[in-house]
């Protein structure tokens, strides 16, 4: 029946053009359209042809790398033709693979998007779509350079508005031009032996199923038992473009396994859960399943975590302060969610002032010429996103190379997480010490329909060079607490952060060094004092740990994902709550 | 205010339901399955941030989805998406299904329990001013709501967001529901020039006529004026003055608790653990105040269908301080021999029963000898235990000393503590219900949030607990 659609970019001549034939269930014939879809998800079927094929076969061949950049440069083409003085696109597919022990296939799934920034002066505007035709990129990208230039006569009303009612005349922030960047060109990916997506789902069951076993002694001796294991991978090709002429193309793939000891059992609720660390976001492909020392580390986690069930639970009877260690993963989660995001650009800017907030440590031209250190000396903290960091790119999502910096030195604030946007915010301080103004790469885009934000990157704690881990941590304890996976919630701020117990948290009081029991406790800390006069010692680097941080940004907001690695720490006078 | 509109108009941003209803049923005839279900969505945004007086970016943009779910007898079912309008990619999907459906196992013991007939309530949500602002009055809306507040000699922050959404459903079993909405809304934060101050206003509506523009600017800059040289106050248990937006934080979050899955199986604070009851029946909350939700509600309607095609009802929850209705989903509903069927609530009214005698602000303020004005709250999340429905969060955006009767001075933030199921057991006074925004609010799901119609209420002993940064 005929059917009114709409002359917009949804062109069924153009899409059905592109269309390839359906066959059976065989890899090459396993595409659904010849054009990928916004967002595919399918259930695997349980049965013998779906377990013996890769996940690849129940998606549709992804699209090429070559027809995005295509793509991408018809966008940018059309951008300029729209009279843009400059513009990007970012446009990419996504391919998701999950698969849990138990019952039921895998679910697979596969996304394409685009967004494209064009610049007007120094305002831009973005628009953002899903249809990867040559109508619609044109289209958004059309779109995306009308916004800039309305947005452009707007920003001249306001700015000579403020002019006539202000003393200060100086450029607001958003009227500087943006750090500058060189062309790029290339393609880079990830380096991975295996790629998840050709493994057999059978072999995915089969690793599941070994993880499993190597835990099942574990489960017949101790009353330990284990389930929600899952193999999962994240792949994604993306293609970035400019005006300027930039066209980089990168894939990527992050995922990994969830292993964990459990001792105890549904539905008791006094359970411990540890899980392997270091295994679940992983720049690398399914050898990542395969390591060989997963059922050693499996055993000794089972064996620790009979170990922590078997001390009798007590509850926190008295408040006040107390001494604390913090594990690497609970320490990665304070300094992320707090430090490591107060020196993310975008807050220290202002742009996200009514939004995901400001930090305390701003304006940046103060902090980085305070006369004392804002920290323990103790504390040196990096940022990288190179290889093998699960932020890994080779180009971010501002086109820019990223570079490795110190953020914190000795305790004190030496550099923030910038992008072309905000690295002009630092121009004075750089200048004075002869760099140059510059990007260092923090630009992410979550998805390639999202407004790139600044993401920290991965930041890294440096740890202790002496030989000191986590037990020698806890010996010098006469009293105190030892806080394993805690779950940390930021204050508005970020100079507090509260911490307690989670799902799989384990705390243990401590008592003359030695663990007598496990606790739940809610730790309330003022960030300044616990990284600063209250940080006693740093685990070496057998005690690092690493976490993922989620901000929600920008209005409507999306989260930013962003990794820390930390060793444990020793911290004293930290308040406990009832 | 423009009712509800035949379509095709021009320059809509989203395709109409009708359009999409016909595609769902297209679907429907190209497959062979014996069940099969249909949802198509078209979402489409137009967002502009303001950041220091000036416009930092717009973001634009549609997306389609197409969710088809197919099932051969007891076999387990298989569903994927989509995102491609033409026919000839529609059809070659439902064949991909079917013959993916075929493929698998099931039990052959399953049963679905047969689900009554289904009438949907009149669609009364979308507004075509709200669609046509899309192009043209968003844009001006900039200028109107950060004039003032440069004038002002303050910094002004804002956020212009409209939307526009199309559904329908359709199944094999003759269900079909098709319905638009539209909203809109507008937030103005203005900063004091030392950066340790602002006043936050808002608007929203379905309906962009509705939405005041000037009145935003003019609240923000009052509260940001007054915000001078805020002083430390000692967190305890106060009477506060919430203001409707910090009020809609608070109820947002009562939603889930009428769920009745969760409050059968002990996890709300609407199950009563000591008689292993539920508390349908009892008293509650002060005897003035009800909550209700209304998919007609003229400020705070929503589409009278879920995503699988529910029917969406009109229930008081609340009756003058009364528990008198759970949310029992479709399938559960079946199950427990409950009538009628609803969703939890996203979308809630609260009200004071007719014959109550309502307040100002202004009469709250007069009548207030010692307490705390909050205009509103961030980063609100549950706390402890779930069946006491326990909250925390921090005042946002303008908090004063109320004594003898009038605003004495701004102080710093306070982080809070408290259960609106316990201290909607102490209001002392409560004003008129309007639409009320959000914001910056993540905690409170995707925007834009379901509409949240609250009073002003007067609350007495509300715990603050400590003293907190935010601005």
């Amino acid at each position: 029946m005929a059917r009114e659609i709409s002359r917009r970019h949804f062109v069924a001549g153009a899409s059905a053009a592109a269309v390839q034939a359906i066959g059976g269930l065989t890899r090459d014939a396993g595409a659904l359209l010849g054009l990928p879809t916004r967002g595919l998800r399918v259930q695997v079927p349980r049965t013998a042809r779906g377990r013996t094929t890769s996940p690849s076969v129940w998606l549709p061949d992804p699209i090429s790398a070559d027809h995005l950049r295509v793509l991408a440069q018809i966008a940018m083409n059309a951008a300029r033709d729209a009279g843009a003085d400059f513009a990007d696109v970012r446009i990419g597919v996504q391919r998701r693979i999950r698969q849990f022990t138990g019952p039921g296939g895998p679910s697979v799934g596969m996304w394409s998007s685009y967004g494209i920034r064009a610049w007007h002066g120094t305002t831009w505007s973005f628009q953002h779509g899903s249809v990867l035709t040559p109508d619609a990129v044109t289209a958004v990208a059309r779109g995306a350079a009308a916004g800039a230039r309305r947005y452009a006569d707007i920003n001249t009303r306001l700015a000579t508005r403020r002019s006539t009612h202000r003393a200060d005349s100086l450029p607001s922030f958003g009227e500087t031009p943006w750090a500058p960047t060189s062309v790029v060109t290339g393609e880079w990916s990830v380096p991975v032996e295996i790629d998840p997506f050709s493994v057999p789902l059978d072999d995915y069951q089969r690793v599941l199923g070994s993880l499993v076993d190597a835990a099942v002694p574990s489960s017949v001796y101790r009353n330990a038992s284990a389930f929600g294991f899952w193999l999962g991978w994240q792949a994604e090709t993306r293609v970035f473009a400019s005006t300027t002429g930039s066209l980089v193309t990168q894939h990527t793939l992050c995922g990994g396994a969830g292993v964990r000891a459990v001792a105890g059992a549904h539905p008791d609720p006094d359970i411990v859960k540890l899980s392997v660390p270091d295994l679940e976001q992983v720049c690398a492909g399914f050898e990542v399943a395969l390591r060989p020392e997963i059922p050693v580390q499996l055993q000794s986690l089972y064996n620790a975590a009979v170990r922590y069930r078997q001390l009798p639970f007590r509850p926190i009877r008295d408040i006040g302060r107390g001494t604390v260690v913090l594990d690497g993963e609970t320490m990665a989660r304070v300094v992320g969610s707090t430090v490591g995001s107060a020196l993310d650009g975008d807050r220290v800017s202002g742009i996200e002032a009514d939004g995901a907030g400001g930090g305390f440590l701003s304006p940046p031209l103060d902090i980085l010429r305070a006369s004392a250190p804002q920290f323990s000396p103790q504390l040196t903290m990096t940022a990288t996103r190179a290889f093998p960091s699960p932020m890994t790119v080779h180009w971010d999502d501002d086109g820019v190379v990223p570079e490795s910096y110190t953020v914190i030195d000795g305790g004190r604030v030496v550099d923030f997480h910038t992008t072309r946007e905000t690295a002009p915010m630092l121009a004075e301080w750089n200048t004075q010490h002869g760099r140059p103004v510059r990007s260092h790469g923090c630009a992410v885009a979550p998805t390639p329909e999202s407004v790139p934000r600044c993401s920290g990157g991965h930041m890294m704690v440096a740890s202790a060079a002496t030989h000191v881990s986590l037990e020698d941590l806890v010996r010098t304890m006469n009293r105190g607490w030892v806080v394993m996976n805690g779950v940390t919630i930021p204050t508005p701020g970020l100079t507090g952060v509260d911490i307690f117990n989670g799902p799989e948290s384990v705390v243990l009081e401590i008592q003359r060094g030695v663990p007598v029991a496990r606790t739940r406790l809610r730790l309330q800390v003022v960030v300044p004092l616990l990284l600063g006069k209250n940080l006693i010692a740093i685990g070496d680097s057998t005690t690092l740990g690493t976490s993922a941080i989620e901000v929600n940004k920008g209005i409507p907001w999306e989260p930013v994902q962003q990794f820390v690695t930390a060793p444990a720490a020793l911290c004293k006078d930290v308040d406990l709550l009832p | 205010m423009s009712r509800p509109r035949a379509r095709e108009e021009p320059r809509s941003p989203v395709l109409s339901s009708d359009i999409l209803r016909s595609i769902a049923q297209d679907a429907l005839r190209w497959s062979a399955a014996d069940t099969m279900s249909v949802t198509v969505d078209h979402i489409a945004i137009g967002i502009a941030r303001v950041m220091m007086d000036r416009v930092r970016m717009q973001d634009n943009g549609d997306k389609i989805r197409i969710q088809l779910m197919t099932q051969f007898g007891q076999r387990d079912s298989v569903w994927l998406s989509v995102n491609q309008l033409d026919p000839v990619s529609i059809q070659r999907a439902v064949r991909y299904l079917d013959r993916t459906a075929h493929e698998l196992r099931g039990d052959p013991t399953s049963f679905a329990m047969p689900l009554p007939p289904r009438q949907y309530g009149p669609n009364t949500v979308w507004y075509a001013g709200t669609a046509e602002a899309f192009t043209t009055a968003r844009h001006d809306a900039v200028a109107t709501l950060v004039e003032p507040v440069i004038d002002a000699g303050l910094t002004a922050s804002a956020f212009v967001g409209v939307y526009a959404h199309a559904m329908a459903y359709a199944d094999k079993r003759g269900i079909l529901a098709a319905g638009e909405e539209t909203d809109a809304e507008v937030v103005v934060t203005a900063w004091r020039a030392e950066g340790k101050g602002a006043g936050w206003a808002g608007s929203c509506a379905r309906d962009w006529s509705r939405l005041d523009l000037p009145a935003v600017p003019a609240r923000a800059i009052d509260l940001a004026t007054r915000g001078s040289a805020p002083v430390a106050s000692e967190p305890a248990r106060r009477t506060v003055i919430l203001d409707r937006p910090a009020v809609a934080q608070l109820i947002h979050a009562m939603g889930p608790a009428f769920n009745a899955r969760l409050t059968l199986s002990g996890q709300t604070p609407l199950y009563n653990p000591a008689t292993h009851n539920l508390r349908l029946g009892e008293q509650i909350m002060d005897l003035r105040l009800m909550l209700l939700s209304d998919p007609d509600d003229p400020e705070g309607g929503y589409l009278p269908f879920n995503r699988i095609g529910d029917p969406l009802r009109a229930m008081t929850w609340i009756d003058r301080g009364v528990h008198t209705n759970l949310a029992f989903d479709a399938e559960f509903a079946a199950i427990m021999g409950y009538v009628p069927s609803n969703d939890e609530p996203s979308a809630l009214r609260v009200q004071a029963s007719p014959d109550s005698a309502l307040q100002t602000v202004d009469a709250m303020i007069a009548g207030c000898e010692d307490g705390i004005y909050v205009n509103r709250l961030a980063d609100v999340r549950p706390v402890g235990d779930p069946t006491v429905g326990m909250l925390t969060g921090v005042t946002n955006g303008g908090c004063f000393l109320v004594r003898n009767g009038r605003i004495e001075r701004s102080i710093r933030n306070l982080r809070f503590l408290d259960s609106p199921w316990l201290f909607l057991n102490r209001v002392d006074a409560i004003g008129t219900p309007a639409r009320t925004p959000f914001g910056y609010a993540p905690w409170a799901g995707e925007w834009p949030i379901a509409p949240t119609i609250v009073p002003p209420l007067v609350v007495r002993d509300f715990n603050f607990s400590a003293l907190a940064d935010s601005i």
